[in-house]
């Protein structure tokens, strides 16, 4: 009982530093993984590599909503000059910018944000299982014809 | 009475508050789409495309390999990749086109050309290797056999 009640507190407290500092703390994380692991070739590098900066510098760049939609239309170009070599992942960074960027073009941003990361994070898991299911048939399909050739 | 409309209103997400949140997931969706359709017409490797198979299947680029033949009067000989080709066979591997076939085999024919110039055709195998689903034994298939035929080429 005794042990529960600062467990809960805790919680409590690091739910409440989430509600206040989360949605900044996830546009700074996203800014810092974009600057240590820079994407694309170098003119597209160099882009990506300005704006992540500018953005942990300066607040103003930070929550602008044209600065996202240049990450993500920079990201996107990346995905497309790569085709079709670009792993998963960097369609997702794309997507994920373009939904920092639209969020600040809505009312409550840390709203819409957390809507899109959660349809986004569902319809990958979707497409994976999917991909999983015809995998499986295929592959069932590829083997029986083996044996029975 | 009307104050309370009017805060309930405003309370009220609007339609870009509603609307904007879905975007990338349906961007998302009809990547997705685009990708499962190309992995069933073209074969487009699973790990590639935007179709998040990377999370389900081992077919990735790894499992998939070329082998490439130069004909000529003596008969036919493997050659290996020339290294100016490499990122070029990558492409070839994951997403394997008839265009893309002939693009390569056509850029294969021209680095060959010194190694051997009377060369009259250009063949690519592309193999690729699965699993069994329920005791993962590896089987080898051939995806593609395809065989460009030099300008020079007039019995083929």
């Amino acid at each position: 009982m005794s042990g529960a009640e600062p467990s809960a507190g805790r919680r409590a407290s690091l739910t409440a530093w989430l509600d206040g500092q989360g949605f900044e703390l996830t546009l700074r994380l996203t800014l810092l993984a974009l600057l240590l692991e820079p994407v694309g070739q170098w003119d597209v590098r160099a882009l990506v590599l300005l704006v992540a900066l500018a953005g942990l510098l300066h607040e103003g760049v930070l929550r602008a909503w044209w600065s996202w939609l240049l990450l993500s239309a920079l990201t996107g170009w990346r995905v497309i000059d790569d085709w079709p070599l670009s792993d998963n992942h960097a369609y997702l960074l794309s997507y994920w910018c373009l939904a920092i960027g639209l969020a600040f073009l809505t009312r409550d941003p840390p709203k819409s944000l957390a809507r899109s990361a959660r349809s986004l994070v569902t319809l990958v898991f979707a497409f994976a299982f999917r991909g999983r299911q015809c995998c499986r048939r295929t592959t069932s399909t590829a083997a029986s014809s083996a044996c029975s050739s | 009475m009307s104050d309370e409309s009017a805060e309930a209103r405003n309370d009220k997400p609007g339609t870009a508050s509603r609307v904007l949140p879905l975007l990338p997931g349906l961007l998302l969706t009809l990547v997705a789409v685009s990708q499962l359709a190309l992995h069933r017409g073209a074969d487009l490797s699973p790990w590639k495309g935007g179709g998040f198979g990377m999370f389900s299947s081992s077919e990735g680029g790894w499992s998939r390999h070329a082998h490439f033949f130069v004909s000529d009067a003596a008969g036919e000989v493997e050659v290996d990749l020339p290294e100016e080709l490499e990122d070029s066979e990558k492409r070839l591997r994951a997403l394997p086109t008839n265009a893309r076939l002939d693009r390569f085999a056509r850029e294969l024919s021209a680095t060959v050309a010194s190694e051997h110039p009377d060369h009259s055709a250009v063949r690519i195998e592309l193999w690729r290797t699965r699993f069994d689903p329920d005791d993962l034994t590896p089987q080898t298939e051939l995806m593609r056999d395809h065989r460009h035929a030099t300008p020079g080429d007039v019995g083929s």
